[in-house]
């Protein structure tokens, strides 16, 4: 599974959505269940799944599939 | 059922995490009003199960009373005794600054959650209705680093990582079904590689891994839990395909042996499929077949109940041998028969079965008993059946295994027999459940000499008992024609070894033997 689809569906799980809801153009402005929780619950779920623990101050910036995508690269 | 889920840290993200319970969420931090206001959700009559879970270094990082806890719930519990109140112990971080030079000093949080600790157990002891969490197994398992999250607390005030919310769901899940005895009843174990290493009929019962040492303390520590289970109220099963004599041997004879055969309310050994041997052993203990479990260490059998009986739980062992027991306790113990405290009732329970064991099956079920009972047996027998002639006439030619005269009949010969007062014809036809065998059996009484003239059995069904009912109904046919005294011999012919017994067997005395080997029997029928 490539890195996108992984956090396409991941992102989808999280916030309880259809896997189709979610693109990688998709950003939390376009879902309304991508509100401060579900931004929390898709941030425990890529600790969870991805091993991968975010710092706060990153955590708040990744409001986007696309941002979410270049930080995996960077970690 | 449905629950409320109250606290004083942010629990939404647990809600996808439940697979039993349909949860509501409270709102941040509102335990307190909700447990004391008599309008709140908490109070209202959907709700079944309110379950307020408390962090606790928010709590006595806020000055927070575990006595002001403990009168809030006894309130709630005044007002609503149908509710079950779910409550936990707290189990601090281990970083305080009260705490870092001496934890246990007064006043340092340790001390004040151990004191707070005992007052809720003591609480929920005397109150049926409430429980209490122990949130400290889940730290001691994991670790507090894996269950708790800085960012996650910073971020939305989220105190555990996804991990720990899984495991606390599941847990909460656990106590509930336990709380309400829904817990499984009966625990079904194979021998060879369940109870214990190796193979009992290669390895012998020397061979076997059992021992203090090794791979053998690994099925030791086992049979220990499972006695301890045992004791708690678990009903253990045995479902085996062994010879039964060695498994009887091992369980009276072997020195590292922690369970008796009395320790099981039901013993299945023998060659018949385990689904059938988990049927009979559920009907013979009166239970659902959604109240079992079953271990056994062969994947073809797991996946055979599994198909046959999806009722039936079968855990999937661990790859490894040395992590048995514990996975026994995590995987089998802690889902399928949890337990919020164990009663009086649940500790009698097994003797109570073996009691009623021992009544009902005089003669031991650890016999070929459960492989006949799960081949369903169904015999029949017609007398004096001129259109069998020839049936029976090619068993008197063909049958030499068991045969107890060999006498061979042509079909005129037979005819004759049949049709003469004198004798007594006898056919058996079998039928179980794979199917029907037809006519397999033949016995001929003289009546004038009043003696077993023919006993033969098809070598397609010797050893499963059926000769012994092909006797009585020999016997039968003799008494019904006055005979109190009946004759039988056993000829032997270097063939027919497998009938050698068969009148001892039916309760038949030795009168003499000839030179030629041949033995002669009588028996007194009675009245």
């Amino acid at each position: 599974m490539s890195d996108r689809e992984r956090i396409t569906k991941l992102v989808a799980e999280a916030l309880g959505v259809p896997a189709s809801a979610v693109g990688e153009a998709t950003t939390s402005q376009d879902l309304a269940e991508w509100d401060s929780l579900g931004h929390l619950r898709i941030l425990m779920a890529l600790e969870d799944e991805l091993a991968v623990g975010i710092d706060i101050e990153t955590a708040a910036e990744l409001d986007s599939i696309a941002k979410l995508l270049a930080w995996l690269k960077t970690v | 059922m449905r629950a409320l889920l109250l606290g004083n840290v942010n629990l939404a993200p647990i809600a996808g995490e439940f697979r039993e319970l349909e949860v509501e969420l409270g709102g941040y931090d509102d335990w307190l009003p909700q447990l004391l206001a008599p309008g709140s959700a908490a109070h209202s009559a959907e709700i079944e199960v309110v379950v307020v879970h408390l962090d606790g270094d928010e709590f006595f990082g806020r000055g927070g009373d575990v006595e002001e806890l403990i009168a809030a719930a006894g309130a709630f519990r005044e007002r609503n005794p149908s509710k079950l109140l779910v409550l936990n112990s707290f189990c601090t971080s281990p970083e305080d600054p009260a705490t870092y030079a001496a934890p246990g000093e007064p006043g340092s949080r340790l001390s004040l959650e151990r004191a707070a600790n005992a007052k809720l157990l003591a609480f929920a002891k005397q109150h049926p209705g409430v429980l209490l969490l122990d949130l400290e197994l889940l730290y001691r398992r994991f670790g507090a680093d894996a269950l708790v999250s800085d960012a996650f607390w910073y971020l939305g005030r989220v105190r555990y990582t996804k991990r720990m919310l899984r495991e606390l769901a599941r847990h909460l899940e656990l106590l509930l079904r336990g709380a309400l005895d829904r817990g499984r009843k009966l625990l079904v174990l194979d021998l060879d590689g369940t109870l214990w290493g190796g193979v009992l009929g290669e390895d012998g019962a020397s061979g076997i891994a059992l021992s203090e040492d090794g791979k053998g303390k690994v099925f030791r520590d086992l049979q220990k839990s499972l006695k301890a289970l045992r004791e708690a109220g678990v009903l253990l099963a045995i479902a085996s395909k062994n010879n039964p004599d060695e498994v009887e041997a091992v369980f009276r004879e072997h020195p590292m042996m922690v369970l008796s055969l009395a320790d099981f309310a039901a013993v299945r050994v023998g060659w018949g499929a385990k689904d059938e041997s988990l049927r009979e052993i559920a009907a013979e203990l009166s239970l659902g077949l959604d109240a079992l479990v079953f271990l056994d260490d062969s994947p073809a059998e797991r996946e055979l109940v599994r198909r046959a009986l999806p009722e039936v739980a079968v855990p999937e062992p661990p790859g490894r041998i040395e992590a048995l027991p514990r996975w026994l306790l995590r995987e089998v113990v802690y889902p399928f028969f949890p337990r919020w405290r164990t009663t009086a009732e649940d500790r009698a329970r097994p003797a109570h079965y073996q009691a009623r064991r021992e009544r009902e099956s005089a003669q031991s079920s650890l016999t070929h008993a459960g492989f006949l009972e799960s081949l369903a047996i169904r015999i029949d027998f017609s007398l004096d059946p001129r259109e069998h002639v020839e049936r029976a006439s090619q068993m008197t030619q063909r049958t030499n295994q068991f045969n107890v005269t060999t006498r061979r009949y042509t079909v005129p010969e037979l005819r004759a027999i049949i049709g003469n007062s004198s004798h007594r014809t006898l056919l058996l036809s079998y039928e179980d459940r794979f199917g029907k065998e037809g006519i397999v059996g033949l016995a001929i009484v003289a009546l004038e000499t009043a003696e077993i003239d023919t006993l033969l059995l098809s070598c397609r069904v010797i050893g499963r008992g059926i000769e012994v009912a092909l006797v009585a109904a020999a016997e039968a046919a003799a008494r019904a024609h006055g005979v109190r005294r009946l004759s039988a011999r056993f000829v032997p012919t270097g063939r027919n070894a497998p009938a050698a017994d068969v009148f001892e067997r039916c309760g038949y005395a030795l009168v003499r033997s000839d030179a030629d080997g041949t033995r002669h029997y009588a028996k007194e029928l009675g009245a």
